[in-house]
């Protein structure tokens, strides 16, 4: 389990290999292995360079996405749990209204919205991601916040401010973490999902997802276009998978066996 | 208030022993852990007579629950190992019988209760169902037949409008009801022993009274035997005939009621008697063991105490004490509290203590012979 | 004691929780009245207990004295200040003299503090309200000198201090916690059932601690618990509490000697005591039936239903706290039986 969370971390590596793209203009050809480990696409550029480009940028996509969406969706859960009451019940609502649409299709209505750079499909993506957030943090935020040392902060004189910062977000801190880790990898499938749809990264900058879509002309004569993008895919996302779970089970048994 | 614990003990003769009814050798039941071997008990021995009413006292850690778990053998078996001992009963050990055996024991001829009742009813069925199937379990009646006897058990426990309350939840019921709901369905089929493991912690103590007085009238009407484990000496003192007291997996004294509150010999329980605060008492300085109870993991050779004893010598820490049967001080067991009166049943009249204040050195030259 | 000025005093003090029906829009259907209408002093050094059964409002009462606790009625004046009235700040500053000790050592820490941060959190809280003069006084030598002077009063060896709350047992918690409550050098400190979870010979450690720091610290002690025996052990003064409502207060040796509540007899028969022959001669009052929820109650005392010497003038109107002729005037009681008229 964890030997493919280094896998993982083996992505890390892709964006800073050469981040050349847009090779020779060689047309056409999909010449196997001269040169082009992976062959080249429709317009002679290197795939497997398109690859790793693409790489760096679903990356840099999935991360940032996750990142706002869970610090949006933890900053509303958290302060929706802590304060309870009509607060709560309106968060909660807005967060459900948000969580009703699937979230490829209120990806594309943000972008079509927003417009299609590729700042806006991290945005995008992070709207999706809030309700999510929300909801566990606030689950977790209800299961201690009556806890005794929360009362004992009060009874000392701190603000809700300083015992959210101070108690409750660490305590919170693993189910976010995990939460985090599984929102990356779909949130590398939506940005690809986005990217096939034309609606994300646009060309000619790659992503695996607008090479999948362009490949779909040629994958009869030419299919190492579709396949290897795709492989790139799913290799990425069930690395995240595993790596969540390795994460789990690590921050888990440290705590039980200390007891 | 006439003492109502032996009205039907009449039934022996004045001085007549009662039977053995059940009989515990060297039981020994351990866990493997992570961090190592847990020892919850640790070579304890006792008897327990038929309609004695038998305390097990001792705080977190002294093993007294794990002791009630490997009689119905009920301990989880990984973690948890019967290492070594038996457990007589009827004739047989249950540590040894077959799986299908120590299940028709298993509230038949012993029962037991628990002592949260809020987890340890099914929240999701009635109470009906709940009773009924412990009896089907048993008995070889039909549904019918189970809810009318399922009717009365809850009359004989005191529930109020019995008839229309069977069809509740359990949590329908208030705490004190739970508890008697629980007492009902483990006394359904009659056991000969009915096991206790802290029934009233969780209770308000006017409850409190109220399930302690059943527990008394129930084993008088039925003649049954109840072992009581608790860590309250209060309600050790009112309940029980006989009392061990345990601590890290051992037994470290055993007499009868009066005798223990009365003669404590080892140095803990002593200091479990100094340092329970009574309500008869003027306010004055409870006095406190020092330290902690043990880890049960690596316990060292020799009395688990002596850490904490002011009067530890040498030997202590060398070698387990033997047990010795010191003479009952307190003459005649007659409960009215009158010396001399034995109108009542003897039960056990031994005083046992371990520990090497009682000892002497050829016992120690005994056990040194065989390290 | 009664000629000095009492450090608090509880009028009229009420605390209601709606009960409501309803998933999507909530309509108030009853009140839980959890405290009703409760009046009580406690003097400077003494210790006050609060004992009743589950229910009685007692850990409500002593939240609220707190102000952990919303209040609907009432006054709790605090050195001559209503705690109910003081702005947010006002009371911030309160606190220091008047701290909590919790009943759950297992959760009244937080996991992810060490030792030293547990004790040392209400200092750095009072710091940062402060001026810059203040914050300046509580540097961090300063705030670790008067860390391990706490830890070595509780018994807490200073190399714990990095040690983190599960690496504690249950004793030494709640020393920690003891120690966290004197951070501020409080005057009043409230004990919610402190050594409820503790075992039996660590129980008398941790009262016998509190003892000793209530003589070398001049605290007073507001003392909740529904073990009877402890509480009269430890407390000058106990206050008798029941659905809500004081029944009796009086000194400790009265209260044992003297009862006068049909509750309170009851309350004492039921503790036992651990005495075997003693147990045996007594005379139980056991009282049937069980205690009754605080929803929705009717008029008229709270424990007619279950009262063995009920009357009709107890159903209709709820006796109040007074004193009774030939009783010492500490001794209050609210009960019809000894009504002067």
């Amino acid at each position: 389990m964890l030997y493919l969370g280094v896998i993982v971390v083996s992505q890390f590596w892709l964006p800073f290999d050469p981040l050349e793209m847009e090779t020779v203009n060689m047309l056409q050809p999909p010449s196997l292995k001269t040169g082009h480990l992976l062959g080249t696409d429709e317009f002679g550029r290197d795939i497997l360079s398109r690859i790793m480009g693409g790489a760096g940028i679903s990356f840099l996509i999935a991360v940032a996405a996750t990142a706002l969406g869970g610090a949006l969706g933890t900053f509303m859960g958290v302060w929706s749990g802590f304060l309870g009451g009509t607060w709560d019940r309106w968060i909660m609502r807005v967060a459900d209204i948000l969580f009703s649409f699937p979230s490829l299709l209120l990806a594309i209505f943000v972008m079509a919205v927003l417009g299609e750079h590729t700042y806006n499909v991290i945005i995008a993506i992070a709207i999706g991601y809030i309700p999510q957030f929300a909801r566990i943090s606030r689950g977790a935020i209800l299961s201690i916040k009556n806890n005794e040392f929360v009362r004992a902060s009060f009874a000392s004189g701190a603000r809700k401010s300083y015992i959210l910062t101070h108690h409750l977000l660490p305590n919170i801190m693993m189910p976010l973490i995990v939460q985090s880790s599984l929102s990356l990898s779909v949130a590398i499938l939506l940005e690809s999902a986005l990217s096939f749809l034309g609606l994300g990264v646009q060309p000619p900058n790659p992503s695996w997802g607008n090479m999948l879509s362009s490949s779909r002309k040629v994958m009869i004569l030419a299919p190492w276009t579709a396949i290897y993008p795709g492989l790139a895919i799913v290799i990425l996302v069930l690395g995240f998978n595993l790596f969540g779970d390795g994460l789990r089970d690590i921050i888990d048994p440290r705590l039980r066996n200390i007891r | 208030m006439q003492d109502q614990t032996l009205s039907n003990k009449a039934a022996y003769k004045p001085g007549e022993c009662a039977p053995v009814i059940l009989n515990v050798e060297n039981l020994k039941t351990q866990f493997k852990t992570n961090q190592g071997l847990v020892k919850a008990v640790d070579g304890i021995s006792f008897s327990v007579h038929e309609g004695e009413v038998f305390g097990i006292v001792g705080e977190s850690g002294s093993g007294k629950s794990i002791t009630n778990l490997s009689i119905l053998r009920l301990v989880p078996v990984p973690p948890g190992r019967y290492a070594d001992g038996h457990i007589y009963f009827k004739g047989k050990d249950l540590l040894a019988v077959q799986e299908d055996e120590i299940r028709m024991v298993r509230g038949g001829s012993i029962s037991m209760i628990f002592q949260d009742p809020l987890t340890s009813l099914n929240p999701l069925l009635r109470i009906s169902i709940q009773i009924e199937e412990a009896l089907l379990q048993h008995h070889k009646i039909n549904r019918k037949q189970a809810r009318e006897t399922a009717i009365g058990l809850l009359r004989a426990v005191g529930i109020p409008d019995a008839e229309r309350r069977m069809d509740d939840y359990p949590h329908q019921f208030s705490g004190g009801m739970r508890q008697r709901v629980m007492i009902a369905m483990a006394i359904g089929c009659n056991p000969e022993i009915l096991i206790a493991d802290e029934p009233t912690t969780a209770l308000d103590v006017t409850i409190q009274a109220q399930i302690l007085e059943l527990i008394k009238s129930l084993s008088d009407t039925r003649r049954m035997t109840v072992i009581l484990v608790t860590h309250d000496l209060g309600v050790v003192a009112g309940t029980c005939n006989t009392v061990a007291v345990m601590y890290a997996g051992r037994i470290v004294e055993q007499a009868p009621v009066d005798e223990l509150f009365a003669y404590p010999l080892h140095p803990y329980t002593k200091g479990l008697l100094a340092s329970v605060p009574r309500i008869d008492e003027a306010k004055k300085r409870l006095y406190s063991i020092p330290g902690a109870p043990p880890n049960l993991i690596g316990l060292p050779k020799g009395c688990a105490f002596a850490p904490r004893c002011d009067k530890a010598m040498p030997q202590c820490t060398r070698a387990y004490p033997p047990e010795k049967c010191s003479s009952v001080h307190v003459d005649g067991l007659g409960a009215s509290g009158n010396p001399g009166e034995s109108n009542t049943a003897v039960f056990d009249d031994r005083h046992v203590v371990r520990c090497w204040l009682y000892s002497d050195e050829k016992d120690l030259n005994k056990i040194g012979s065989n390290l | 004691m009664n000629r000095r000025m009492p450090q608090l005093q509880v009028r009229n003090l009420s605390v209601y929780f709606p009960v409501e029906r309803g998933i999507v829009f909530r309509k108030r259907i009853g009140w839980l009245k959890a405290v009703d209408d409760i009046s009580f002093d406690v003097y400077p050094g003494e210790s006050v207990g609060l004992v009743g059964e589950s229910g009685c409002g007692k850990s409500t009462t002593a939240m609220a004295i707190a102000r952990l606790q919303e209040v609907n009625k009432g006054e709790i004046i605090f050195n001559g200040r209503d705690l109910l009235k003081l702005s947010s700040e006002e009371l911030r500053s309160a606190r220091k003299d008047l701290q909590v000790i919790f009943q759950d050592p297992y959760s009244s820490l937080d996991p992810r503090m060490n030792a030293f941060d547990c004790i040392a959190e209400p200092l750095r809280v009072q710091a940062l309200r402060g001026k810059k003069a203040d914050r300046q006084s509580l540097s961090q030598p300063v705030i670790a000198d008067k860390v391990y002077r706490l830890m070595d009063k509780v018994g807490l060896a200073k190399e714990y201090a990095q040690r983190y709350p599960h690496e504690f047992s249950g004793g030494q918690r709640q020393r920690i916690g003891i120690a966290r409550a004197l951070a501020l050098s409080p005057q009043l400190v409230i004990a919610d059932e402190p050594v409820s979870a503790l075992d039996v010979s660590i129980q008398a450690q941790i009262l016998n601690l509190m003892k000793d720091l209530q003589g070398e610290f001049g605290l007073t002690y507001l003392f909740i618990a529904h073990n009877l025996a402890v509480v009269s052990n430890f407390s000058d003064r106990i206050i008798v509490m029941y659905l809500g409502t004081i029944v009796e207060i009086a000194s400790s040796e009265e209260l044992y000697g003297t009862p006068l509540h049909p509750y309170t007899r009851a309350l004492l028969s039921a503790v036992p005591i651990p005495d075997p022959p003693q147990e045996r001669k007594r005379s139980r009052t056991i009282l049937k039936g069980d205690v009754p929820s605080p929803l929705n109650m009717r008029t008229g005392c709270p424990f007619a239903d279950r009262c063995p010497d009920a009357k009709a003038r107890c159903q209709n109107e709820r006796p109040k706290l007074s004193t009774v002729k030939g009783i010492t005037a500490e001794h209050q009681v609210a009960c019809y039986l000894y009504d002067k008229v």
